[in-house]
């Protein structure tokens, strides 16, 4: 087999059918310049992928209960603050604040593999646990 | 990757809305335009969710947002690439002050930088599989070309970004 | 106990499995002869399920009862319980104070050993038989016992997971006589388990539970070829990385995984706690454990709202 190049990248990605994928894996046993390319094409992959999404600013992305602006007449201000509390009571019930912690995954991967080095199992050879 | 019914156009850009703004801005690399071209791609959404049919959703929407770039891109009569500013002032030679460096580091800017000095064809193939996360089936159907035509452009652009990138 | 001794945990494999039922003999002594093994060696690790997939390269050294692997996505080191991640400059270490005794368990036969050669070594080419299913292919090589190729299959033919080294070396290994200096070191204590987490759960022995940081519960499950890790955590945790994933369902109950090389991650909330689950196996043996583990479900209004109030 001559260099696979194109399928490096597409091996990666999951994108080979069985057929190919043991064809460029065995080519990858005997030649270190496709190892080379491998590893340096993995790192390029990794650099992109792990850059931050970026948040839009304000007005792209229409919020989720569409805001809609009323006069209230004096009369209606006991209902519309009992409506306020309602909503917050609801609003306070229905998903966490943005002050609460994010799950964090590599504190839970480093403590999953942690405790998983110390046994035998089928990923005795294995890369680090990561986050995806 | 889905063909899940998409929903209302506001589903579609509270779910998508992020993600285009972000392949805008790796895309062109500037706030501005990104802004420009996300909203033109929501204005195209909402005029052409009638027109979506069952299949992959996402192969749609990614289409419709690749055309968008494409049309804004020749309406300003220039290729997206780096900005001016940046080639004048890699040529003139001036150091950019070190906490200037540091934020650019920090940003993500040099991988940008880098993104961006790569053929149009080439970035667009690893910004729709590294940063927007599609199938190369899904980006051949996005991009109108086949399948091989994919795996190539986005093994060489990964070639390219890690010769630039050292 | 701080160390397993190899013949110790052989012989707590024997006593822990139910009477009658043994676990394959040369598949343990496989698999505890590649814990052991001295090498160097690179390879590429590739995960599939339904359309997501993850791929990546890596280089393992293992010498002197020290591990080094080097991936794309980060360095570790390990040595005894002590395991050490790099973040930038600065090692941070986890120390885990006690486990269990590792035992396999009796789901799984190997196939006669069929001679064969992979790097220019012998070698032998056998499959994990799990009834009348095919749970992996591996091909072993002789010395070492490492395995050189594993391939995880997915119940229904597929593969699930690829793992191939390209590069292979046996034999005691160059190593840093030390682990390095930590940046930071946290100890990982054992802690109760609460009923509603099984003991057993399709297949899996509930091995090991610890404390984590925050209340965060840790129950450690393995059937001894396969691991996963649960964490329980109150509920009002939001789900960072898992607000994009794709959904998937079991049992009527909607989902959320991440898929990485080496493991699957998986999220659900519970009326009462939220779960993350992180493991290396396979997506059928994850939908028989998911319907095993609290299910997705809501609290009652009230009780989110007295949470909300009051913690």
């Amino acid at each position: 087999m001559k260099h696979p190049e194109d399928l490096l990248s597409a091996l990666v990605d999951g994108e080979l059918t069985a057929t190919e994928r043991h064809a460029v894996t065995e080519h990858l046993e005997t030649c270190p310049t496709c190892r080379a390319e491998l590893t340096e094409i993995t790192i390029a992959r990794d650099t992109v992928r792990d850059l931050p999404m970026i948040d839009p600013p304000p007005g792209l992305i229409p919020e989720s209960a569409p805001a809609r602006r009323r006069l209230l007449r004096p009369v209606w201000a006991w209902a519309a603050a009992g409506a306020a509390a309602l909503a917050l009571v609801i609003g306070l019930a229905t998903g966490p604040g943005v002050s609460e912690p994010e799950v964090d995954l590599e504190t839970l991967a480093n403590r999953h593999t942690a405790r998983l080095v110390v046994q035998p199992g089928i990923q005795t050879v294995r890369a680090p646990a990561g986050g995806g | 990757m889905s063909g899940e019914a998409p929903g209302t156009w506001e589903e579609v850009a509270r779910r998508y809305g992020q993600k285009i703004y972000t392949f805008s801005y790796r895309l062109t690399g500037n706030r501005d335009d990104a802004l420009d071209l996300a909203q033109e791609v929501l204005l195209r959404v909402r005029k052409g969710l009638h027109t979506y049919r069952p299949g992959s959703f996402e192969g749609w929407l990614w289409r419709i947002t690749r055309n968008a770039f494409i049309d804004e891109t020749r309406r300003r009569k220039r290729r997206p690439t780096v900005p001016l500013a940046e080639v004048d002032r890699g040529a003139g030679g001036v150091a950019p002050p070190p906490e200037e460096v540091l934020a650019t580091v920090r940003l993500g800017e040099d991988v940008q930088q880098a993104l961006l000095s790569l053929p149009y064809e080439f970035r667009e193939a690893v910004v729709l599989c590294d940063v927007v996360g599609l199938t190369y089936d899904e980006i051949a159907e996005a991009v109108d070309v086949p399948v091989g035509t994919v795996r190539s452009r986005i093994h060489r652009g990964r070639r390219m970004l890690r010769e630039k990138l050292g | 106990m701080r160390r397993v001794l190899p013949f110790v945990a052989g012989l707590a494999a024997a006593l822990l499995v139910a009477p009658a039922a043994w676990a394959d003999d040369d598949l343990a002594d496989y698999l505890e002869g590649a814990a052991a093994a001295e090498f160097h060696g690179s390879g590429i690790v590739l995960c599939t399920w339904d359309g997501d997939s993850a791929g990546t390269t890596y280089e393992v050294t293992r010498s002197g009862g020290m591990s080094m692997v080097h991936g794309a996505g980060g360095e570790l080191m390990a040595a005894g319980g002590t395991t050490a991640t790099r973040s930038g400059a600065d090692w941070y270490g986890l120390e885990v104070e006690e486990w269990s005794a590792w035992a396999l368990s009796d789901r799984y036969r190997l196939t006669d050993p069929e001679p064969t050669t992979r790097l220019g070594r012998s070698a032998v080419a056998v499959t994990v038989m799990e009834g009348p299913t095919e749970r992996a292919r591996m091909i072993i090589d002789e010395e070492s016992t490492v395995p050189l190729v594993t391939e995880i299959l997915d119940g229904e033919d597929g593969v699930f997971r690829v793992a191939v080294l390209v590069e292979f070396s046996p034999g005691p290994q160059p190593m840093p006589s030390d682990m390095p200096e930590m940046h930071e070191q946290t100890m990982v204590t054992r802690g109760p388990a609460p009923d509603r987490l099984g003991i057993e759960v399709a297949g899996y022995r509930r091995a090991d539970t610890y404390r984590g940081e925050e209340g965060t519960l840790h129950a450690f499950y393995t059937d001894g070829l396969f691991s996963f890790s649960l964490f329980e955590t109150e509920r009002t945790r939001r789900l960072g990385a898992f607000e994009e994933a794709t959904r998937f369902e079991v049992g009527g109950h909607t989902y959320r995984r991440i898929v990485a090389p080496s493991e699957v991650w998986v999220q659900w909330n519970a009326p009462d706690y939220s779960y993350v689950l992180v493991g290396d196996l396979p997506p059928d043996h994850i939908a028989a454990v998911l319907t095993e583990l609290p299910e997705p479900g809501e609290p009652g209004f009230w009780i989110r709202l007295w949470r909300r109030l009051f913690g």
